[in-house]
């Protein structure tokens, strides 16, 4: 996200008339430093020039670069849930909805889902398929519920990174900043496709999800087969939800 | 006496050595060779949990009002400040090493005594380092990963520093003292730092249906990460 502020700023010594001259020269300079400052990170950085092709027309949610993707995304849900009372109160219906709404459409839950079984997902029926990409939602979304009663006062942070235009498999770094607390690094990976970047798995405090839920599932599977992973997340669902009902009262 | 209860300890250890057995279909994990003694220290721990430290800190949750447990909080992680910016020396950063007593300093006298963090309305970010993560700066491996009883999931590594980080304990010259006044500081701190858990045990819940590997997952992992927050990706994905 600095890059869209260098950017902003960038254009204000040109739009700007002084009224007072002994300020303007200051503005002149910081303005050139700042363009100079775009200049030499430029190169290194791909999104600022994808950043200025956009300041022109509205682009599409997932049409836009990785990391102001998920800069916007993440944003929009803070903005939304510090809005809403109900989410603060651990709404699960409300969260569902705003889960379907914001965050669905960037993610690819189904290739999520499919990496986290591994080697069992081709062995699956396209039925088991389905229920377990259903249940695989349900489960996160459950995980990170009790965050939400943190999220008032809570902003996103996106780390610096740096991409190659060919690259097609990047991982945007962020940190989830409290007043008075260690930041908590929150790290998603997104892969390019048709319908533009898409995530795949994301990793709070160090732990990737696919690479996690990997070893708990395999070692699941093997236990009490395909079938059985699914009563087991639909029962772990049904547990989580009612330890949310009663902590809520 | 003392001895007598570190051997009584031990074999109640060892007695537990039998119970543990690794649950049906666990792959072994190369980063945890001695799995089935952490097993066994793991649920000791559990019960220990269950029996007392849990029930004690919902007590302290119901009785004490959040007001006054965010005032012991901030003491004891003002105190935690002044270790975390040796550390971040220690590690070669000494833009963190100051923000971290620059917050030791303000909350000690501004924030009377460290009860209140006026440091970071200054902007003076909160940050946390021991002498395991230290080590693992420094480039020493993390070792096997170990449970330690009473203590929770660690390494090699992680264990040696948070010994040597128990020989300098801050509580210890704040309440030089009085033996029992340090040692009731000691409980509240756990009290607290198990309070702060309660709130994450669904996410936990969620995370694992093996709770052993699951936590030591999540354990080396953060570790990892703490220690090299920009660590390449270790793609293993399969289609």
């Amino acid at each position: 996200m600095q890059n869209h502020s260098l950017l902003v700023l960038k254009s204000h010594p040109l739009r700007r008339e002084s009224p007072r001259p002994s300020s303007a020269t200051f503005r002149m300079r910081s303005g050139f430093v700042l363009l100079v400052l775009v200049a030499l990170f430029g190169g290194l950085l791909w999104s600022v020039p994808s950043l200025a092709q956009q300041a022109t027309a509205v682009t599409p949610m997932s049409q836009r670069p990785p990391q102001e993707l998920v800069a916007s995304v993440t944003r929009d849900i803070l903005e939304t849930i510090k809005n809403d009372k109900s989410l603060q109160q651990r709404d699960l219906r409300r969260l569902s909805e705003l889960v379907d709404q914001k965050v669905m459409p960037v993610v690819n839950f189904s290739r999520m889902t499919a990496l986290a079984m591994g080697r069992h997902w081709r062995t699956a029926s396209p039925e088991q398929q389905q229920r377990l990409v259903a249940a695989f939602r349900d489960l996160l979304m459950l995980t990170y519920s009790e965050a939400l009663r943190y999220a008032p006062e809570a902003t996103i942070d996106i780390r610096p990174a740096r991409y190659l235009p060919s690259d097609e498999d990047v991982i945007v770094r962020t940190a989830l900043i409290r007043p008075g607390k260690e930041p908590i690094p929150l790290d998603y990976r997104l892969q390019k496709t048709p319908d533009g970047w898409k995530i795949y798995d994301f990793n709070v405090l160090g732990l990737w999800m696919v690479e996690h839920y990997r070893s708990q599932f395999t070692q699941l599977v093997s236990a009490r087969g395909i079938d059985g992973l699914i009563t087991t997340l639909e029962e772990k669902n049904q547990a989580l939800r009612q330890a949310a009902a009663s902590g809520k009262g | 006496m003392r001895q007598g209860r570190f051997w009584l300890m031990a074999l109640c250890l060892f007695g537990l050595f039998g119970c543990a057995s690794i649950p049906e279909g666990q792959q072994a994990d190369g980063r945890d060779p001695w799995e089935r003694y952490n097993r066994a220290v793991f649920d000791f721990n559990m019960e220990v949990d269950a029996a007392v430290v849990k029930p004690l800190a919902e007590g302290y949750q119901a009785a004490v009002p959040e007001v006054v447990r965010g005032m012991v909080r901030h003491f004891f992680g003002n105190l935690n400040d002044l270790v975390t910016s040796v550390h971040h020396l220690l590690q070669g950063e000494p833009t963190e090493a100051l923000t971290a007593a620059g917050r030791f300093l303000v909350n000690s006298t501004l924030g009377f005594f460290g009860v209140s963090d006026p440091a970071s309305e200054l902007g003076l970010a909160k940050s946390r380092e021991d002498f395991g993560l230290t080590l693992g700066v420094w480039g020493a491996g993390s070792g096997p990963y170990l449970v330690l009883p009473l203590l929770g999931p660690s390494t090699v590594r992680d264990g040696l520093g948070t010994a040597v980080d128990m020989t300098l304990d801050p509580l210890d010259p704040v309440f030089d003292s009085s033996q029992s006044a340090r040692n009731t500081a000691v409980g509240l701190r756990l009290l607290d730092t198990r309070v702060t858990l309660l709130g994450l045990e669904p996410a936990l819940s969620a995370l694992s249906f093996d709770r052993y590997s699951a936590v030591r997952d999540a354990y080396l992992a953060r570790r990892a990460q703490q220690v090299n927050p920009n660590a390449p990706f270790r793609d293993e994905t399969e289609e």
